[in-house]
Parts: C-alpha cells; structure tokens; sequence
C-alpha cells in the first residue's frame, strides 16, 4: 500500500510539474511570438466624398463583428428602420478578414432605398488607424474606379 | 409592445420550444441538457435568424436581450448552488485515491492539449486586445471540463450507481469538478487582470473568501439542519434566508473578481447535508429554477452561438480539430490514468467516455468566456458544438463498450445456477397500492397452486422514470434511495397476496429507467419472458382505455400480453373464453387451458362463434391437438357452447356473469383490435361483468402449455 501511495503521489506531482512546464513555457512563447489581429469591431460612420449621389443621401453606416481574422459586417444607410437594422444583425451580408495589417471585407449592401437598384454589390479594403477606419471601396455596378474612404468609430 | 409583454412571449416560446426539442432528444435516449442546447441555437441566427431575420429580429429585438441576460443569470446562479448543493462529500469518498488520480490527469491532459491548441487558434480566432495567457487558460478550461449533473444523470439512467465503475466515474467527475471551477476561476482572474502576477491579489482573496465560508458552513450552517428536523420542514422563512445567503455569496465572488456563480456554488457545498434539507430545499428551488431559468440560458448562448460563422472550409476543419483535441484529451487523459491505477482496459475506455461528458457546464464556461470577450463568437460557436458533440457521443459508446446485461443478471439476488425457468412471466408495476390482482393473475398463470415444482418465475417488474437532467432525483444517492423504497412498496404488495411462500417464484426487478414503455418492452425481449401481464388504466390525454404506456407495450413488446381488467374478483373458479380461429384468441385459450391445467378447482367455457351459411368454425388445428393432449382430469372441466356472430359481444357479456374471469383475444369480434386496442377496446373492457384478460400475441411459437403438460 505504501509502495503505491508514493508511486501515486510521484505520478500526481509530476504530471502537475509537467503541466506546470508546459504551460509557462506556451504561455512565455505566445506572449512574445504570437500576434493577434486588432479589434476592429464595431461600428464606424462612413464618409466618402465620391460616392453616387443616391449613396450620400443619407450616412451610411459600416458595423463589423469580428472573430480574429474572420470579419463578418454589414452597411447600412443610417435611416434604416430599427426592425430592418435588427434583421441585418441576424444575417451579415459582407464576410472578409485580416490580411496582414489590412482588412478586407465583400459581399452585398441592401436597403438602399435612394437608388435604382435596391442591393448592390460592394467591397471595401483597408486598414485601422486607432479608430479610424480608411481605405478604398469598389461598388462595380456603380462606379468603375476604387473610391477613397475613412469611417470612424461610433 | 412593451419589453415586458416582449420578454415574457420570448420566455414561452422558449420554454416551448426547449421541452419539445428536450423530449425529441429523450427519445434517442439522449441527455435533456443536448436537446435543450440544441433549442436554444435553433432559436438563434444559426436557423431562426438566418431563415425569418425579420421575424427573429421582431421576436428577439437586441433591446430585449439584456433581460434575457438577467434571468438566465439568475438561472445560472441558483443552478450553481444546486449544483454545490447535491455535491454530497459521499460522492468523494469512494476509491479516493484512483479517484483523485483520474479526476486530476482527465484535466491536466486535456488542458495541456488545449494550451498547444492555444498557439494555433490564437492568431486565427482572437484579437490583440485580448492576453495569451488568458485566451489559453479559458481554452484549456475549455477542453477539461466534466459535466458532472449530466454524467450523475447518464450514471444513474444506466443502473451504474451502485457498480464500481460507476461510483468511480462519480467520484472522478465530482473531484474534478472542483478542479475544473478553480481554473475557470483563475482563468477569469488573470482575464480581468491581464496577467498572471495581476491576478495574485484575486486569488488570496479568493482564498480568504473560501475558508471564511467553510468557517460559517461549519459553525453556523449547522444549525440550519438542527433547526429543520425541529420544524420537519423548510419553512419560507428559512427559504428566504438561504436564497438570501446564495445572492450574497454571489455577489462576494463577484466583488472579489471571479464570478457570481462561484458564489452560489460554494454556498451549495458547505450547507450542511441532511438529507431531508436537502431534498425539500433541492426540490423547491429546482422546479423554477429547471424549467423556467434554465432554458432562458440555454436561448440566450443559442442567440449568440452563429453557426453561419463557419462559413469556410477552413473553419470546419478548425472546429473538427478542436473537437478532435478535447475529445481525445479527455479520453486519453483518463484511460491513461485509470489504467495507472490498474482499471481493466474496457473499464477505462467507458471512464474516458463518460468524462468527455460536457453538456451544460461547458456552455457555462463559454458564456462566461464570450461575456469577457476572451473567446471570439466563431471560437464560441465551435466550442458549443464540441459540447454537444462529446455530450452526444458519450450515451452511444458507454451502450456500446458497456452492453446492457439481462436485468435478472443485474439487480437480481443471486440464484443456483442451475436454476433456469421454463416460464417467466413479467408483471409491469406502476402503482404497488393497487396491483395486488395483478400479481395474483400472473402468480395463477405461471404456479400450479399443487405442490408440483413447474420452475416458472414471476417478475414483478417496477421501473422509475426520472423526469429532468439535472432534478435532485436524478442524483445516484436520491435514486438509490426511491429504488430502496419502491422495493419496499413491492415487498408490502407481494406480502399481501396470498401466495405460496416459495422464494424463487416471485423475483421483484426495481430499477431507473429513461422510457418505462420502451425498457419494459427491451427488458421482455432482453430477458426472455414469456408472457408480460399489464393492468389497464385510462391515460390522462386519451380516452381509449388501453393507450398510453399500455399502448405503448402493445405495440412495442415483441412478447406476448396479456392486459389485465381487475373487478376484484379474487377467485378464479370459472373460466370464459370467447373464441373465433385466430392467433390472439388462440393465445387466450391457452392461458385459459394454463390457469385450467394449474388450478384444479377452474371450470372452463368456451364459447365457440359459429357463423350461419359457413362450415361450423372450429378450434384450431393446434388447440385440437393440444386438446387431445390434455389430461382427462383437465377435459373433464372443460365446457365448449356455440354463440351466433350477430350480436357476439352481448353475448359474452351476458355470460361473463357466471364467470370469475373472461380471456379474449385482442380482435375484432370483441371489440378489441389488435393494432391499438383502440377504438373499440373501451366495448368488453367495459360491459364485462367478470374480471378481463385480454391476450394479444406477438410470437407464433412460444407455447404457454408446453411446460405445464
């Protein structure tokens, strides 16, 4: 009984030790080596001097959620109803993520009730600056060329 | 609308929705808990939001969920204590030390897979706002964690409370349990610290906090329990005293930097544990708290869990990998040291199984984890489905590794091995008050009342359904305790009824079962009876007579039955069968020829259909066979009369005024159809006059009078 009681209590104490090890030792590595993307979630009042006219009818607002990298995120004019913001929270229309120090995000943006089209596909591309959002958005149904944006933190 | 009106529409349909999907998943012999989970993310963007955005949006506007938020960690809070509450020490007493052993290695394994599955993951699913350290200590929690009510729950749904494997498992998953809440602790203090060194100050005061409660559990909680088998009973002042005590606590550990919930949880383990204040305080708090707060939580972590966040390949295979490693942490973890501690190789496998158990403690740790932003959503989402994943597996490999035995083999005193009964007849008893005829008839069926040995066995066989996952009866201790007293209950009824003292004719089966209908039937085929003999009761929701579980065993037995109408007649002496040619009235003859063959004092008639314009119906080419076999003492008390078809059931009915007992087959011509015995099945049950058997006949080839002649 002895003999197993000190067997036991070798094992206990040196799976703890181990654990002990291993764990300071990941932890020391990924505080120094590992980098994590920014926070970037949340929602940023959009400016864009270039837009169509439709677009500038009213402000439109960029909400991002964020899982990391992966960016999910949704723009709206800002004279949504509170029912048609709530229903875009469930169902994101624009999916992206980090690329190095710079975000992309694409896919739909709808309830634009200014323009001939009511959905239009866009993608915006760019990097944060403390909170401020800039950089360059596509809406190829409308404009051609890239137009320069920058969006801050509500 | 006003939020109130709002919340309390969102509070019914998630009470709704949770118990519908919670018994779908009961009937898949699945934990309530998965079902409920399982509701709780349907109601969610993963399908409500994502098919109906604007209806979802309209029924869950984002201005309501905070009030959601409150009563489901109002929930949490006095589930915490429930939980703390039905730690009984007992629990931690058995195989202590391979115990301690298990419970430790099944953390630290997993743990330490977890932390290399940190250096991965952190990059890809976390943001820089958030500490290593901390994102890796919540994953490591992650992956540890053992849910001990919904383990408890499979445990003592599986008859394994008593067996060493199953008081091993209990001791491990209560051992680690308090492990595992200790490093949630310390998780969310280095979290709202951000570092290690930051969170020392937590933790001392934690420390403090955790001996001045032991101090006030062991000088002042005491007399608690002194004061509560003075009164007999917990009196709502005493009630509002303690639920007083649990949100003080709450708020102690809040203030110190843990959480609420670690409050209530040592407030549950150092309330002093008698047993009577602990059943009546379990059962007043729990019945609220499970079904109204409970599946609030459950909709509240379903409305932040977005399946549509794994919308890459990529990410799927993310979310295998982290199933994958807690899953094999976890088993790796505990069969390793179940087999340092020398635990056979299939007694470990079914320990690593059913510690992979997470259920509902894993969805707290999340959420807690999610509300400290520690965990990204799309981390949390693949984390709540690796919970539902190992709570999932967990009942399909335990049936697996761990075959149910027959029931005799289980919870039967041991017999001479050479004892092997020709005839077993199961007798289902669901109240032991008022099943004395029942017995009686089947003690009549299957024992000649002469002194001639026949080695049949009657099973009177009394199953308890237990109702919620996570109820205090569900906990092996109070389940141990209803089986002790539902034997006891048995033993008074077969006390009473008058027969023949003979140890191994009577063989009461008491044991936990998730689905009385579905385990009686599995334990008739399991076992080999010959006969099952139900009585009838009219079921709640239904008007026909022979619904319900008794239905239910109709459909389901693959045996032969026979339902049972007492008119409290408790003689036997005059026999009627109605009979036409088919398989269950032939089956009611012979358990008439049986009970005839048995009991020398029973005078058999049987009344014959004879059809106009048709030959002359006859018995069957079998029954005219077994009649030539029966001794002339037999024939000689037996009476065969005609009737017309045209008014059949009239007939019998008029006859069974001179009987003591009708048989008949479940058939048309009485009424009673075999598929249901439904829509007719109320016409002879109820105009008899004598008492009723009614036979239905499953298999063609087992012979009732095979070991009586």
């Amino acid at each position: 009984m002895k003999s197993f009681n000190l067997k036991f209590l070798i094992f206990y104490i040196g799976s703890v030790v181990l654990v002990g090890l291993l764990f300071s030792s990941i932890s020391t590595y990924g505080n120094n080596y590992l980098k994590a993307p920014a926070r970037i979630s949340g929602s940023y009042r959009l400016e864009a001097p270039n837009l169509a006219t439709c677009l500038q009818s009213s402000p439109l607002i960029l909400t991002i959620g964020q899982s990391g990298k992966y960016l999910s995120g949704f723009l709206l004019s800002s004279e949504v109803t509170a029912q048609q913001s709530r229903s875009a929270e469930k169902r994101p229309t624009l999916t992206g993520e980090w690329e190095e120090d710079r975000w992309i995000l694409s896919g739909l943006v709808s309830e634009l009730n200014s323009c001939p089209q009511n959905t239009l596909s866009i993608e915006l591309r760019g990097y944060l600056n403390e909170k401020q959002l800039r950089g360059q958005l596509n809406l190829p149904e409308i404009n051609s060329k890239a137009i320069d944006f920058s969006a801050n933190k509500l | 609308m006003e939020i109130v009106i709002q919340v309390l529409i969102q509070v019914l349909i998630v009470i709704g929705l949770s118990r519908l999907v919670g018994l779908g998943f009961r009937r898949l012999n699945q934990p309530l808990v998965i079902g409920e989970i399982v509701a709780g993310i349907l109601l969610g963007p993963s399908l409500f939001g994502l098919i109906a955005p604007d209806v979802a949006a309209a029924i869950f506007p984002a201005e309501t969920i905070s009030y959601l938020n409150v009563l489901s960690q109002i929930g949490l809070i006095f589930f915490m204590f429930l939980i703390g509450l039905e730690l009984d020490p007992k629990y931690m007493k058995n195989q202590l030390e391979s115990a301690l052993l298990i419970s430790h290695v099944s953390i630290l394994v997993p743990f330490c897979f977890g932390s290399l599955l940190a250096l991965l993951l952190y990059p890809l699913l976390s943001d820089a706002s958030v500490n290593f350290t901390a994102f890796t200590l919540f994953l490591g929690s992650a992956m540890s964690l053992t849910a001990f009510p919904v383990l408890a729950r499979i445990i003592t749904e599986n008859n394994l409370q008593k067996s060493r494997l199953g008081i091993l498992a209990l001791t491990s998953a209560a051992l680690g349990d308090l492990a595992a809440w200790w490093l949630l602790a310390l998780s969310i203090a280095v979290t709202r610290t951000n570092s290690m060194a930051g969170a020392i100050p937590t933790i001392f005061k934690s420390l403090v906090y955790i001996a001045l409660i032991i101090a006030v559990g062991r000088t002042f909680l005491p007399k608690l329990s002194t004061f509560y088998n003075r009164t007999g009973r917990l009196t709502q002042f005493l009630l509002a005293l303690i639920y007083m005590g649990v949100v003080v606590s709450a708020l102690i550990t809040e203030w110190i930097g843990i959480h609420l919930i670690f409050g209530a949880f040592l407030l549950g383990v150092v309330m002093p544990k008698n047993e009577g204040l602990t059943r009546e305080l379990a059962q007043k708090t729990e019945d609220f708290v499970l079904t109204f707060l409970l599946p609030v939580f459950f909709a509240y972590s379903g409305l932040k869990t977005e399946i549509g966040l794994l919308n890459r390949p990529e990410l799927w295979l993310l979310c295998v990998l982290v199933i994958a490693v807690a899953t094999i942490g976890k088993y790796l973890g505990t069969f390793g040291a179940a087999k340092f501690c020398g635990i056979s190789n299939r007694d470990a496998s079914i320990l690593g199984w059913l510690m992979n158990t997470r259920g509902l403690t894993e969805l707290i740790v999340l959420n807690i984890g999610l509300s400290l932003n520690v965990i990204s959503p799309l981390l949390f989402t693949m984390l709540v489905i690796m919970a539902l994943v190992t709570t999932f597996i967990t009942s399909p490999m335990l049936a697996w590794l761990y075959p149910k035995q027959p029931i005799k083999k289980q919870v039967l005193k041991a017999t001479p091995a050479s004892f092997e009964p020709k005839y077993r007849v199961l007798v289902p008893i669901a109240n032991p008050e008022s099943q004395k005829g029942l017995i009686e008839i089947a003690v009549a069926l299957a024992q000649a009342n002469s002194k001639v040995q026949q080695n049949a066995v009657v099973y009177p066989l009394s199953l308890i359904q237990l109702e919620e996952d996570y109820a205090f009866e569900s906990t092996p201790a109070e389940a141990n305790r209803l089986i002790a007293q539902r034997k006891a209950e048995i033993d008074l009824l077969i006390n009473t009824t008058e027969i023949p003292a003979n140890s191994q004719l009577i063989q009461p089966i008491v044991t936990i079962a998730n689905d009385v209908a579905k385990e009686t039937a599995l334990i008739a085929e399991r076992d080999r009876m010959n006969l099952i003999v139900l009585g009838w009761h009219r079921p709640a929701f239904s008007n026909n007579r022979l619904g319900g579980r008794v239905g239910q065993i109709l459909s389901t037995a693959k045996v032969d039955v026979a339902v049972f109408v007492d008119r409290q007649i408790s003689k036997w002496e005059n026999l009627l069968v109605p009979y036409v040619p088919n398989i269950h009235n032939d089956l009611g003859l012979e358990l008439a020829l049986r009970l005839t063959i048995n009991r020398q004092e029973c005078q058999l008639t049987v009344l014959r259909v004879v059809r106009e314009n048709l030959p002359t119906e006859e018995l069957s080419y079998e029954f005219k066979n077994i009649m030539d076999r029966l001794p002339a003492s037999v024939k000689e008390r037996i009476t065969i009369a005609n009737i017309h078809p045209s008014d059949g059931i009239a007939e019998v009915v008029e006859a069974s005024r001179c009987a003591d007992l009708t048989i008949a087959g479940a058939s048309r011509e009485w009424g009673l159809e075999r598929q249901t015995l439904g829509g007719y099945a109320d016409e002879l049950a109820f105009k008899c006059h004598s008492s009723l058997l009614i036979a239905r006949k499953y298999s063609q080839v087992t012979s009732h009078l095979s070991s009586v002649l």
